[in-house]
């Protein structure tokens, strides 16, 4: 029986484990690429350069230049990529869904080819902008870039492979969050970063952040934890189960159940708006006027996000939730949705269910994004930056998704222990 | 680079172990010279060095060098230098990998007598009874002499024998035996009449079977209920009136069914409810559709005596007394028409994952563990190491040929087997099923070719060994099942041993015959011997004359009758006769014996310069294990063999399984009928298919062992508790703790109930009802108590009641409350349990929905199995406790 659950490891080793390998990943931020000799400068420009900044936020990478800059974004969007085409192409959804493992490692395996194809792109759009920190820039450097920083996010990958086998949490999630941890100081607008040393403003400041923090966490928590459970019967219950049984078999649909992708995707998308708006030359006036007033900007900014938001909320979790997928399983299993009759009247429950989660899924993320902004409006301070809570975002659905598995180990270990 | 570095390292154990060897070897010179007895002495002398405190592993070059040569002089088999190896590895807790033929067996004795030199029972497991009969007859004696006691389990034995048994320091017996005897031990009323004592070291022959092929099947007692065979006769009519696709879907790949709506529509109509889903009868439907689709008569199972017979996909052979669970069973007798067997609730399981990991000590033997080695790493923690090979495997694997269809491939088979016919090379013909094997025997009877057929059909699986003894003589045609596979010894030439003991068999019982009926004359006796050129002119003589002295010497036929024939079974060279009678058999074995080496050494000459045995494969397996099994039957120890797998495009495997590049190729050829495809694209399309299913099977097994580990967990805690029971004398003490937990537990949980009126009436029912409590309690009394005070209170209750039980009890019949409690704990604990069985089931079933919510199903399992055995470990101590209390209602 020993045998058995070393393999497993405890919860202590696997912490440990996962402490260290966060450590190497941060030390691999110190490595510069061979041949980018000018670090500093680019390290003050970059993060005065929000876009740099805000991709650096999303993808885990690090913020000053490094063979780990693209971080694990080029593997996100790998994924997204292939997850699309899983639902869209009936060939991935097969291997997906009815190969089994070895069809889920082909599909790890396309991920991966993508990325370091992802990488190669994106490598060569660091080059250019790194051409003027570059004393010698020649055609060769172009290769060094890419070969350093695309090997930099593949090592990064496997780390956080390594950390969602054998470690504890969802690796690429954490390596996000220590990246965001890291940069925690430039959450704050850099303005009211520098006014900090005003006393009287710093104290509503303080009270402003940690305000804000703690209902951001109630509202991320909810939409984390919160779900709505579907009640399902199977046909060897109606024999053998007793009403304790019957109880604990459901299928939950949480309300943020698209996690943090809707979040990841509108930001991104606002990012490219902004930026590609700012550089039109001969911008309308309406455009002109938002881009004028820092207020107006504000509102705009924020209706377009929420509404992104709400957008993807619903687009993403129908996509990873799809309610024929569902009645189609549940008829595999032979089970169905209690008091609903199998076929049309299930799936047409199970699409409703699903919309009315992520409805309050939706709401409770605008909330998210809106809490800072009200606060600040009411105590009269600076809110933060767009880009800080996001990352604030981010980092609480991380924290929550981790303390959960942390908790479920411990259960587990409790479990152990008791017998 | 990293295959290199692992060679290496396996390297470097065989080297240690080849310095081993060189020591045994050098050991040898001393060995020679002693005694019988000094060998026997050695045994004490080592058992004394470990009680001082010497390790097993410094006196193991002595111990093997003494197993050795005690094994010369029994059994007149030396062990070679590998199987020196082997038996390193054996005892290093590993898995050792064997060519067929390589004599495993002999191995398993080393670490056996080594590790049992230290007091603790080592256990060698085979796959069959058959085998561990076998081994303990030959290879034990080798224990014996050395001062070891052999001891034997086999399913018909009764308790004291398996106590007896159990207590020697080397066990034989079977994985089955081994898991039955642990359930049926934590099942016992009485500590007494438990069987086994620890597990300390096992020794498992064909590893891959028991912890790979079997790991899935779980090991069950039950018991049976009440019968609705009606519902299964009407599902099974509901299930016939349906057709495939309109009004229901089938996953070959899972074997899965499942109704689509016009389905559920027609069965509702025809069983007049409103709705299938809210009653039972889905699931037996569901079965009837699975026993129609998915189960053929003479391949899964068998129909035999009005009942229906498992047939184990790996070892072709029938499971007896196995049952398919969850209904699927009665589902086929319905189908087949013999009588629906009850309904049975699991009282006890396990499977042999988890069994064999209580032993401290685990090592195992395969001729085919390689392909596995990754799973007995992961769940086992074995490693497999090959041991190298004492001669050269000299057999030809021929690559695969498909045909387009089915009945072009048989058609290649039977010319194939038509062909080596004609050479006079010994052929086997394995098939995946005892279907299949009929066809074949029907093709080759149609071209008068004699030939034996060995399957699981209880005629043709009697003559198993005589089939197999037979197998590699000249021109000798076999067509078999998974069968001949393992532990499967095909001489060529002929096994002399085996036609020897026929022989006399039939001498035997002539002579019974013909004392019965004193008219037969002794000639025709000779006359009708089955081996007839066994008895030449010149020894007619002689054997006559023994015959005629074997008829006066047995004199008690009746009771003697089975006593002969088993000691016809068990002779050999070193048998040592008691009387008359038992003279005579032993001289007439040898006589008889001494002929047949000679043919046999002579015909397996013969054979050798014909090419040797050949194998023709008539299917591949889901595991490539299997053909390997298959194909090492042939090119036993360095003799010459070949094999060929012939397929066909309408294979299931290759059907379901290969992926469509092949079978696109196969259309794109348009191929003749008798033209077939072959090549390596094909072997390695086969190929990956094949391991593709090992995945998916081991993907499913590694879940089933983490789902399985907390069910263990549970049950360990369970049956600890229930050994507390039976170690118990005295239950007052536990009584009056479950009481008191009792108490708290109501307290706790009338404290939900919002109003003190509800509280306290709730409290007045449980005095009443539960506890049975003498007297009424008026509710006013605790309206005013606080929570701890109506702790005190109850509690002093039922304290004074249950001592008023006792000594009314007592007063009945002295003893009569301690027998009772005892009843009932063990009552309550198997109730709880059997209970729990069912709703782990229930959860494990449900839980994977949980992974819509992106929960871990397998934490989410944990979660929830604690909470449901907190309360199920509840219900222990209430039930024990309401059933005593309220005893005398029974009374």
């Amino acid at each position: 029986m020993k045998k058995a659950f070393v393999l497993e490891g405890p919860l202590v080793l696997r912490l440990f484990r996962t402490i260290m390998i966060l450590i190497f990943a941060r030390l691999g931020n110190y490595i510069p690429i061979p041949g980018i000799t000018e670090v500093e400068s680019f390290y003050e420009s970059s993060f005065r350069n929000t876009s740099i900044y805000n991709l650096s936020a999303l993808s885990g990478g690090s913020n000053v230049i490094s063979i780990l800059t693209l971080g694990l974004g080029p593997f996100f969007s790998a994924s997204l990529a292939v997850q699309f085409l899983v639902k869209l192409y009936p060939a991935f959804e097969k291997l997906q869904n009815e190969e089994g493992e070895e069809g889920r490692k082909t599909i790890v395996r396309y991920t991966r080819i993508l990325t370091v194809l992802f990488c190669i792109i994106e490598s060569f759009f660091l080059s250019n902008s790194l051409r003027s920190f570059v004393f010698n820039w020649n055609s060769i450097s172009y290769f060094v870039v890419a070969a350093a920083v695309t090997t930099g996010s593949l090592v990064l990958v496997w780390l956080s492979e390594v950390i969602t086998e054998r470690g504890i949490g969802n690796g690429s999630s954490l390596l996000i969050l220590i990246g965001n941890l890291s940069r925690f100081r430039f959450l704050i607008n850099k303005d009211d970063f520098d006014s900090l040393n005003v006393s009287s403003q710093s104290n509503l400041y303080i009270i402003y952040i940690i305000i804000t923090l703690v209902s951001m966490l109630i509202f991320s928590t909810l939409s984390q934890e919160g779900a709505r459970k579907i009640p399902v019967v199977s046909a060897k219950q109606l024999i053998d189960g007793v009403e304790d049984d019957m109880r604990r078999s459901y299928i939950p649909i949480r309300f943020g159940q698209a996690g943090v992708v809707p979040i990841i995707f509108s930001s991104s998308i606002l990012l490219f708006l902004t930026t590609s708006i700012k550089q039109l030359p001969n911008a309308n006036i309406a455009t002109r006027v938002i881009l004028d007033s820092v207020n107006l900007q504000q509102i705009f900014y924020f209706f377009t996000f929420l509404v992104l938001i709400i957008f993807f909320s619903f687009f993403y979790t129908l996509i990873i939730l799809s309610p024929s997928d569902i009645a189609k399983n549940l008829k595999k299993m032979s089970s169905v949705i209690q008091d609903t009759k199998p076929g049309v009247a299930t799936k047409v429950y199970i699409r409703k269910f699903i919309l009315q989660a992520s409805f309050v899924g939706s709401i409770l993320l605008s909330a998210l994004i809106l809490i800072p902004s009200i606060l600040a409006a009411a105590l009269g301070v600076h809110p933060l930056s767009i880009s800080g809570i996001t990352s604030l975002i981010l980092s609480f659905s991380i924290i929550n998704d981790t303390v959960r598995q942390v908790l479920a180990y411990r259960d587990t270990r409790k479990f152990l222990l008791s017998s | 680079m990293l295959k290199d570095i692992l060679r290496k390292t396996t390297q470097s154990d065989l080297y240690r172990y080849e310095n081993i060897v060189k020591k045994i070897n050098d050991l040898e010179r001393v060995m020679k010279p002693l005694t019988n007895e000094e060998l026997r002495a050695k045994t004490l002398g080592f058992r004394k060095s470990i009680e001082d405190g010497q390790s097993i592993d410094n006196i193991l070059p002595e111990a093997f060098g003494l197993v050795r040569e005690a094994s010369l002089r029994i059994l007149g088999l030396r062990h070679y230098d590998v199987q020196l190896i082997g038996g390193c590895i054996l005892h290093d807790s590993k898995i050792a990998e064997m060519k067929t033929g390589e004599g495993k067996t002999l191995v398993a004795i080393l670490p056996a007598y080594l590790n049992a030199l230290s007091g603790k029972s080592v256990h060698i497991v085979t796959v069959n009874e058959y085998l561990a009969k076998r081994d303990s007859l030959s290879v034990g004696r080798v224990l014996s002499f050395l001062g070891l006691s052999v001891g034997l389990i086999l399913a018909d034995m009764n308790r004291e024998e398996r106590q007896e048994n159990y207590k020697c320091d080397v066990i034989y017996t079977t994985n089955s035996e081994l898991g039955f005897d642990y359930l049926r031990d934590n099942l016992v009323g009485n500590p007494s009449e438990k069987v086994q004592n620890g597990f300390e070291f096992a020794i498992i022959d064909e590893v891959d079977s028991v912890l790979i092929d079997e790991a899935r099947t779980p090991l069950i007692i039950s018991r049976s209920l009440e019968t609705l065979n009606n519902i299964y006769l009407t599902a099974k009519n509901v299930a016939q009136a349906f057709e495939i696709n309109t009004h229901y879907e089938i996953d070959k790949r899972n074997r899965n069914v499942y109704l689509n709506e016009s389905g559920s529509k027609l069965a509702e109509k025809l069983l007049g409810v409103s709705s299938i889903y809210k009653f039972e009868t889905g699931t037996y439907i569901l079965n009837a559709i699975k026993a129609k689709e998915f189960y053929t008569k003479d391949k899964d199972y068998l129909v035999m005596r009005n009942q229906i017979t498992i047939v184990d996909e790996f070892t072709g052979r029938i499971l007896k007394g196995r049952r398919w669970g969850d209904g699927l069973h009665q589902a086929i007798e319905a189908k087949e028409g013999v009588t629906v067997g009850s309904e049975t609730m699991t009282m006890a399981s396990i499977t042999y994952q988890n069994f064999f990991l209580f032993y401290k000590k685990l090592s195992g033997m395969t001729g085919t563990a390689l392909t596995e080695a990754k799973e007995f790493k992961k769940i086992y923690n074995l490693s497999v190491d090959c041991v190298p090979i004492n001669k050269k495997v000299n057999r030809i694997d021929k690559e695969d040929v498909v045909y387009k269809s089915l009945y072009a491939k048989w058609k290649a088979v039977l010319y194939e087997s038509l062909s080596i016919h004609e050479q006079g090379r010994p052929l086997l013909i394995g098939t995946s099923n005892v279907k299949n094997s009929e066809i074949v025997s029907g093709l080759l009877k149609e071209y008068n070719i004699k030939h034996s057929l060995l399957n699981a059909k209880p005629e043709n699986a009697a003559n198993e060994s005589e089939i197999i003894a037979q197998a590699g003589r000249k021109g000798s045609v076999t067509i078999a099942t998974n069968m001949a596979g393992r532990g499967t010894d095909i001489l060529l030439g002929g096994n002399p041993d085996f036609l020897t003991k026929g022989e006399l068999r039939y001498i035997f019982r002539s002579i019974v015959l013909s004392l019965d009926d004193m008219t037969v004359p002794k000639n025709e006796l000779i006359n009708n011997l089955k081996y007839k050129y066994v008895i030449s002119e010149k020894n007619r003589l002689d054997v006559e004359e023994l015959i005629d002295k074997l008829k006066s010497a047995y004199t008690v036929p009746e009771k003697n009758r089975i006593g002969v024939e088993e000691l016809i079974e068990n002779i050999d060279e070193s048998f040592q006769p008691v009387d008359k009678f038992e003279i005579l058999i032993q001289k007439l074995y040898e006589k008889t014996k001494e002929r047949y080496v000679r043919e046999c050494l002579a015909e397996k000459e013969e054979v050798i310069q014909l090419g040797g045995l050949h194998i023709i494969g008539t299917e591949k397996h889901d595991s490539r294990r299997i053909d390997n099994q298959l194909r090492g039957r042939a090119g036993r120890q360095g003799d010459p063999g070949s094999s060929k797998f012939f397929l066909s495009f309408e294979d299931r495997l290759i059907e379901i399984f290969t992926t469509g590049g092949l079978k696109n190729m196969i259309k794109e050829l348009d191929l003749e009928d008798d033209q077939p495809v072959e090549g390596k694209i094909v072997s390695l399309s086969i190929e990956s298919a094949q391991k593709r299913i090992e995945d998916k099977n081991y993907q499913v097994r590694k879940q089933l062992f983490n789902y399985d580990n907390v069910l263990n967990l549970q049950r360990k805690v369970i049956y600890d508790e229930r050994d507390r029971f039976l170690s118990l004398t005295d239950f007052k003490g536990l009584i009056l703790q479950y009481l008191e937990k009792l108490v708290d537990d109501v307290v706790a949980e009338m404290e939900r109930s919002e109003n003190q009126e509800d509280k306290s009436r709730g409290i007045v029912l449980f005095c009443k009802k539960f506890i049975c409590l003498p007297y009424s309690i008026d509710p006013e009394l605790l309206s005013n108590l606080s929570k701890e005070e109506i702790k005190i209170f109850l509690n002093d209750q039922v304290k004074i009641s249950y001592e008023l039980k006792e000594i009314e009890l007592e007063s009945l019949r002295v003893g009569l409350s301690q027998s009772l409690e005892y009843a009932f704990l063990l009552q309550s604990i198997d109730q709880v349990w059997k209970e729990q069985l069912t709703r782990m089931e229930l959860l494990k079933e449900s839980i994977g929905w949980r992974a819509y919510g992106q929960r871990d199903p397998l934490l989410e399992y944990q979660k929830e199995a604690y909470r449901i055995f907190a309360i199920q470990t509840r219900k222990i101590r209430h039930s024990a406790s309401h059933l005593i209390m309220c005893s005398t209602s029974f009374a």
